[in-house]
């Protein structure tokens, strides 16, 4: 009844009136006993345009959505593309905070130079400092070959799936590889 | 391509738990529910496009790809030659700032699109540009006043 409401109102002068189309029509009945019985079968309560879509509104907004992200199979083309995007805003976000930092922390009474900070680096020992410094430099190694893979999808070449899984597989390798030699240096 | 082989996929979706919804057969997990379907004015009216605009379009892109190509030498020599030099600090802190503000602005557009949020869309990509400005104000204290971008990450590396 309610969609019958809102479907008459949209194209007014087409459909009959919901009155007409209870009331018993003289061509079908005319010489029936039932003339003016008028059927109420469903209760309607009257809504406006407005009214009606906010209505429908809410309730999209209580029904359950479908899963889209949490069941997508696990692909290295779409997790090697993610991880490019978290290790990019692990870098630039660790830029931004070190650098409105350096400008903040005297204000704070703290000074986050060189010398400061190489001075608590000192203290760390070195079987945390290789493990931290592979853990440091994967996210900067990864972020440079997985953008220099773009680079390369941008010369039109390894566009292909081959070509997608092979350029993935290597950006992979040379990254823990380069983060490897890194943390010895 | 190995995990798909093997199947890992369907293992996640064997792990059934019913939360609140027991409409789903997966885990529930509302990432960022859309919002429902609103249609501006009629739906006879004719689609809306964008206004064309020099700065958002294949420039973008173009610039985009050059500030990434030109950073991959200002990165590589420090990283592999290990040079350290003055001017290539001020170039590295213009370019990486430029890549670093262009990578938040695409993750600005895609998690905060203007159609869903009217205010909090513009709001956030306005803190982006002051941050980035507050960020490129920082570095050149620190090139200026300290050692400066290459000296100060080798120094802290071997530290």
């Amino acid at each position: 009844m309610l969609a019958a409401r809102t479907f008459h109102s949209l194209s007014p002068g087409f459909f009959r009136s919901t009155s007409q189309l209870l009331r018993p029509s003289n061509s079908l009945a005319s010489s029936s006993l039932l003339r003016n019985v008028w059927k109420r079968s469903v209760v309607t309560e009257h809504m406006t345009d407005m009214e009606g879509r906010s209505r429908l509104a809410d309730q999209r907004l209580r029904r359950p959505n479908s899963p889209h992200l949490s069941i997508y199979e696990p692909q290295l083309t779409w997790y090697l593309s993610s991880l490019h995007r978290v290790t990019g805003v692990v870098l630039a976000g660790t830029l931004y905070l070190f650098a409105t930092g350096y400008l903040v922390a005297p204000l704070a009474g703290y000074s986050l130079d060189t010398e400061t900070i190489s001075s608590l680096v000192q203290q760390v020992p070195a079987w945390i400092k290789v493990p931290a410094k592979f853990a440091i430099s994967y996210p900067l190694t990864f972020h440079i070959f997985n953008g220099l893979r773009h680079l390369v999808w941008d010369t039109t070449k390894e566009l292909t799936l081959k070509g997608v899984y092979r350029t993935g597989y290597a950006a992979l390798i040379l990254s823990v590889l380069t983060s490897g030699y890194l943390a010895f240096v | 391509m190995l995990q798909t082989r093997l199947g890992f996929g369907a293992l996640r979706q064997s792990s059934v738990f019913f939360a609140a919804r027991p409409f789903t057969s997966s885990a529930v997990r509302q990432i960022f529910p859309p919002p429902p379907q609103s249609i501006k004015g009629t739906v006879n009216d004719a689609a809306v496009f964008p206004p064309p605009s020099k700065f958002h379009g294949s420039y973008h892109w173009n610039f985009e790809r050059i500030v990434a190509i030109g950073m991959v030498p200002q990165v590589v020599m420090p990283l592999f030659a290990g040079t350290s030099h003055p001017i290539l600090d001020a170039a590295l802190a213009c370019t990486m700032i430029t890549h670093a503000h262009l990578g938040f602005e695409s993750c600005v557009i895609d998690y905060f699109p203007k159609r869903r949020f009217h205010r909090i869309g513009p709001l956030v990509h306005w803190i982006l540009r002051g941050f980035t400005v507050l960020t490129f104000i920082g570095v050149y204290e620190f090139n200026t006043n300290d050692i400066g971008l290459t000296e100060g990450i080798k120094k802290l590396w071997k530290a």
